[in-house]
């Protein structure tokens, strides 16, 4: 215990330090939101990672692994490639252009800048930072379960524990404290899969050994789909990787590096960077072997690091699943925090701030943020545990057409756009409360397995691209700004 | 029978995942050498 105590004292506490170095280096409120579009190429790839991966994707890709064996590999590789180099590749340079050129610091800023659609902001901004307080309740949940397995501390330690570290960081360093952290925990989250992956598959005697044994239990836990099925591993593939191209906290990352040359460099890096998203779901598998009887599939990653690791790997492993959360729930912080002040305050509400009022005004939002989620987490009602499990299909409903469509297709229509928002919201929502709602009939068993993901963004494709064809494009002057052009009279 | 007796099917996703990285160092190359061309 003594040994846990220590490395995640020091841990913290770097953590801690750095917040307070650069709190010296957010002297405004773009500094506070996206760090003055100043960031390297390491630090933009790695805090890329360790926003992505949650502590809900360490021990929870292990459950999927131990539940449903070597196939969850292929949501692992669905990460890398959709949810990573494609992203960067696709999304990237024209994400990094435009929200320079049209001086957009948040998701729904952008949209009202480019589709001249001041209902757009608003309704990005409520839907995304509702889905992402619900999110980030998970997220404190995931790392004090966590810190109940591996220190045997009460729940509430726990979240008050990484909670009050997190917010202390976040509210005085903003966000180049967040991505310097997060970079940092990046580099410990891989060094901690690294260590379990090799004494796990150590432990059971290697790559075919793991592959026989596991076809001993059952063959499914083998082939693909094996026993999981195509509907559900390809639908939560999908969620989990193409998700990202809608997701506030990830796309940020693409506003803040500082040019071209950086997002190449970037590019690379984020993709060798992202392929430890294997390995949770491979020392799932090595658990079903390891630890065949446990009361919750979500024990599988702690069971297995109390049984290969010692303490102080156990201790690296912990902070490894602790930083997983830490720079998930940090990064989301600084999204909802700058969205409510710029998009909802000075935007929405037509309440202009002073530049240092607005910084000010920041960092007092993401800790009153930061505290209500740290309250709900403590306690999470029904209602939000169950909202958790589709707060990403819901955002990115929301968020990935518009946003997409937005870099690519000057046409787009500002009505479509915002239509396109409210059906795939509503269509993911109604999707995955489906089941809980009595006066409906059943759903056939080959669809029940969809996520509302799928069915949101699929809804809100058609609704855009018809809505676009049929409608009237969005104002000459937002296209030509976001584009780069001269406004039409200075031709 | 791919590598460690994985069936293909899942021995895929491994692949992928090696392709990913080589998919972004040839797009970063191949970006660098079209900024270059265009004078950027």
């Amino acid at each position: 215990m003594t040994v846990y105590v220590l490395v995640l004292v020091v841990y913290l506490g770097a953590l801690a330090a750095v917040g307070v170095k650069m709190s010296g280096r957010s002297r405004s409120a773009g500094d506070f939101a996206i760090g003055g579009r100043q960031v390297g190429p390491w630090v933009t790839a790695l805090s890329f990672v360790a926003a992505y991966y949650s502590s809900v994707v360490i021990i929870g890709g292990g459950a999927f692994g131990w539940r449903y064996g070597l196939a969850t590999l292929w949501i692992g590789a669905g990460n890398v490639l959709l949810g990573t180099t494609l992203a960067w590749i696709v999304l990237g340079r024209r994400v990094r252009r435009m929200t320079g050129r049209l001086d957009a610091m948040t998701l729904p800023g952008f949209f009202a800048a480019r589709y001249g659609s001041p209902q757009a902001r608003l309704f990005s901004a409520a839907v995304t930072g509702l889905f992402l307080v619900v999110y980030n309740v998970s997220v404190l949940k995931g790392m004090a379960n966590a810190f109940e397995v591996l220190m045997d501390l009460p729940y509430w330690a726990g979240v008050l524990i990484s909670g009050v570290v997190i917010l202390f960081y976040t509210a005085v360093g903003g966000y180049l404290a967040v991505v310097w952290t997060s970079m940092i925990q990046a580099i410990v989250m891989i060094a901690a899969l690294l260590l379990l992956t090799f004494m796990s598959l150590q432990k059971v005697g290697g790559m075919a050994e793991l592959v026989a044994r596991l076809s001993a239990v059952d063959p499914g836990l083998v082939t693909t789909p094996g026993t999981w099925g195509w509907a559900g591993l390809v639908s939560f593939t999908l969620i989990v990787s193409l998700g990202t191209w809608g997701m506030p906290q990830l796309l940020v990352r693409f506003y803040s590096i500082r040019d071209d040359r950086m997002l190449r460099a970037g590019t690379v890096i984020v993709t060798v960077g992202a392929s430890i998203a294997l390995l949770p779901y491979l020392n799932g598998a090595v658990a079903r072997v390891l630890v065949p009887t446990l009361d919750s599939a979500d024990q599988a990653i702690p069971a297995l690091t109390q049984l290969v690791l010692n303490d102080w790997g156990g201790a690296l492993f912990l902070a490894g699943v602790v930083a997983a959360g830490m720079s998930t729930f940090a990064g989301v912080l600084i999204i909802i925090a700058s969205s409510l002040v710029r998009d909802v305050w000075i935007e929405g509400l037509g309440r202009p701030l002073a530049p240092a009022t607005e910084l000010r005004a920041s960092r007092l939002t993401s800790l009153a943020v930061g505290v209500v989620s740290l309250l709900i987490a403590l306690k999470p009602p029904a209602l939000v545990l169950v909202l958790t499990a589709f707060s990403w299909a819901v955002i990115a409903s929301t968020n990935l057409w518009p946003l997409l469509f937005g870099i690519y297709w000057r046409r787009t229509s500002a009505r479509a756009t915002l239509a396109s928002m409210v059906a795939g919201t509503t269509a993911a929502l109604l999707w995955q409360a489906w089941p809980r709602l009595g006066w409906l009939p059943g759903l056939p068993p080959g669809l029940a397995g969809v996520h509302g993901f799928v069915v949101g963004t699929a809804v809100a494709l058609v609704v855009i691209l018809i809505g676009t064809l049929a409608g009237r494009p969005a104002p000459v002057a937002c296209v030509r700004r976001a584009w780069g052009e001269p406004a039409a009279g200075d031709d | 029978m791919a590598p460690w007796n994985l069936p293909w099917t899942t021995f895929g996703a491994v692949l992928v995942v090696a392709c990913s990285i080589v998919l972004a160092v040839v797009w970063a190359l191949a970006d660098k050498a079209h900024d270059r061309r265009s004078g950027r």
